[in-house]
């Protein structure tokens, strides 16, 4: 009884480092950072002169990132896939990690103290 | 049964109520909801505010220069930011606005109007529609509005709202007018300097958000005062000069902790401390260390450049102080400045005063006041024996010092291939914000102790007070005003 806890234990670590590593964020949830997140799953699509629009933290105002992440964000991005990882973006980003994009998007907006853009 | 429905009535109208309450906690109103549907730059706010913007134009905030009724070497000229220089960044002169890219093409710097409430022109003499159009009133005025510099298709450059694409976030934004926060006004006040709190000391950027400790008036828990509670003129014109601006914006109306509305005439319960309020200004005791929170600029060399590799980008090198303990000198609410193209005016430790206040024990219209003294190099211009601002903007970018400084020396005086020397500067600088509680004040001991925190020499007495009995203060020695 008490090896197949620790059997589960053990694969639980092994899964969450491997599809950490997969993804080349640290292992660590608590390093995994808003602005690291952003970089790695939106910045992808939303750079520069990308065709789905270029979008940084400062490209709406603390409000319209509220809404964006309440109401539309996973209407507009249901179909989205990463060519890297060859899966929908909304099923292997955790709502955790949602959660943190959100903050570091609302905290660094055009109307916030430190509006920022996710290269800085 | 019946006991169930009033626990679950009850529990819904707490529900009902605690939502209500959030809903009007979140949703907070502004004047200028109602008043037009899109912003489109200053030219929206001129549709009203005509008359503002021109009171606005002729205000310090504005030029960056006005009347100096208390600067004694004056001579009747408007003075300010503009057209003389400090011993921080040196003079906007020469580094009024453009991108600076480091090696790595990065921008270092966007130039001194940065923190200018207008778009990027520079301050004119005469009230013009473009001047107008220029002003930006949503600096001061809209909550959450902030703005980035953009190059113009003619190679000019402009101040523009980070939104300017998302209309829908700045119109949002533009109606979000209010009397200025202390977070608006910090945002320029506390930056100075090129750092949080590099120049002024005393205006931390805790301040936003200050408890009694870091600030009486302000704390946020307390009186939760702005900054213009005390520094608000009429006409966009601002009350208070410290010792160290050159132009006074309001001629007729000192700031003081004496008036009736505030502490009164005399301010304590207690005579000895009455007594003492005589002769030393409130800030003295009641503000007994400055850059609390975030360390000061206390030194600035600029005949030696450092390099920090993780910006890179070059600097002088500048030595950082916090928890200072002030100096302490008498003030009579006149300064003489060094100003550009007058000899350098040598202090008895051959550096020369850019700010020195005016004022001694002799003199009836002095009280001891505390201060920052910010020490720097800075270049002299060898033939004259005047001081040389420095063009830091290219400075920044590639370390060299000596062309800095030549055209500088070629901006402001006309001369080329300028040959100077370095010389030591001195500046005294009031401090007036972060006054603690009075738990907190400084005790006689302070002063008068075996460990004072005075130079009672240099104060010009014989020694402590308390020990050594001075002579009566003398007659006035107010100098003449211009």
């Amino acid at each position: 009884m008490r090896f197949t806890k620790l059997f589960t234990i053990v694969i639980w670590i092994g899964f969450i480092a491997a599809t950490s590593a997969i993804r080349g964020i640290p292992t660590g949830a608590a390093d995994e950072s808003g602005k690291d997140l952003y970089k790695i799953d939106c910045k992808v699509c939303h750079a520069k002169d990308s065709p789905h629009g270029e979008y940084t933290p400062m490209s709406l105002t603390q409000d319209q990132w509220r809404t964006f992440f309440d109401k539309k964000f996973e209407k507009t991005h249901k179909e989205v896939v990463l060519d890297e990882q060859k899966k929908k973006l909304l099923e292997f980003l955790s709502p955790d990690q949602i959660k943190k994009i959100k903050k570091f998007c609302v905290d660094h907006a055009a109307d916030s103290e430190q509006p920022q853009t996710c290269s800085e | 049964m019946r006991k169930n429905a009033r626990k679950l009535i009850f529990a819904f109208c707490s529900i009902a109520v605690l939502g209500l309450t959030t809903a009007f906690a979140q949703e907070k109103s502004y004047s200028h909801t109602d008043y037009f549907e899109h912003y489109e730059g200053t030219k929206t706010c001129l549709k009203c505010h005509q008359k503002e913007a021109e009171t606005f134009f002729y205000s310090q905030h504005y030029q960056w220069k006005g009347n100096a009724p208390k600067i004694v070497n004056s001579n009747g000229q408007k003075l300010g930011k503009m057209n003389t220089f400090n011993d921080f960044c040196t003079s906007p002169r020469g580094n009024w606005i453009g991108f600076v890219k480091n090696s790595r093409g990065e921008v270092i710097s966007k130039g001194c109007s940065a923190c200018h409430a207008g778009k990027g022109v520079l301050p004119g003499e005469k009230f013009t529609q473009e001047q107008a159009e220029n002003i930006d009133c949503l600096m001061c005025h809209a909550s959450g509005y902030r703005r980035d510099l953009f190059q113009t298709d003619k190679g000019d450059f402009e101040w523009k709202p980070i939104l300017w694409k998302n209309q829908e976030g700045l119109d949002s934004v533009a109606k979000r007018i209010s009397a200025p926060t202390r977070v608006m006004c910090l945002r320029c006040h506390s930056a100075s300097g090129g750092g949080p709190n590099f120049k002024r000391g005393d205006i931390e950027y805790v301040l936003a958000d200050p408890t009694r400790d870091d600030d009486v008036h302000m704390a946020t828990e307390g009186k939760n005062m702005q900054c213009i509670a005390c520094h608000a003129g009429e006409d966009h014109r601002v009350v208070g000069r410290g010792t160290d601006l050159s132009g006074s914006d309001t001629l007729n109306k000192q700031l003081s902790c004496d008036s009736t509305s505030c502490h009164g005439t005399p301010p304590h319960k207690l005579a000895v401390l009455n007594k003492h309020a005589e002769t030393v200004n409130c800030t003295v005791c009641h503000i007994p260390s400055f850059a609390r929170h975030e360390a000061t600029d206390m030194v600035r060399d600029w005949s030696k450049p450092s390099y920090n590799a993780e910006t890179d980008k070059y600097a002088a090198t500048i030595t950082l102080q916090k928890d200072v303990v002030p100096v302490y000198a008498w003030f009579n609410g006149y300064t003489r400045a060094q100003l550009p193209g007058q000899p350098a005016n040598r202090l008895s430790d051959g550096s020369v005063g850019i700010m020195m206040p005016e004022g001694n024990r002799n003199d009836l219209t002095a009280k001891i006041y505390a201060f920052k003294v910010h020490k720097a190099r800075l270049p002299l211009l060898t033939a004259k024996d005047w001081m040389i601002p420095i063009t830091v903007e290219h400075f920044f970018a590639n370390g060299e010092i000596d062309p800095a400084v030549k055209s500088a020396a070629k901006e402001i005086y006309g001369i080329d291939n300028a040959a100077f020397t370095w010389t030591d500067t001195t500046r005294y600088m009031g401090i007036f914000h972060g006054v603690q509680p009075k738990e907190k004040a400084l005790k006689c001991a302070d002063c008068h102790g075996a460990n004072s925190r005075m130079d009672w020499k240099a104060l010009g007495y014989k020694g402590n007070p308390m020990t050594v009995k001075p002579p009566p203060r003398g007659t006035t020695s107010k100098p003449a005003a211009n």
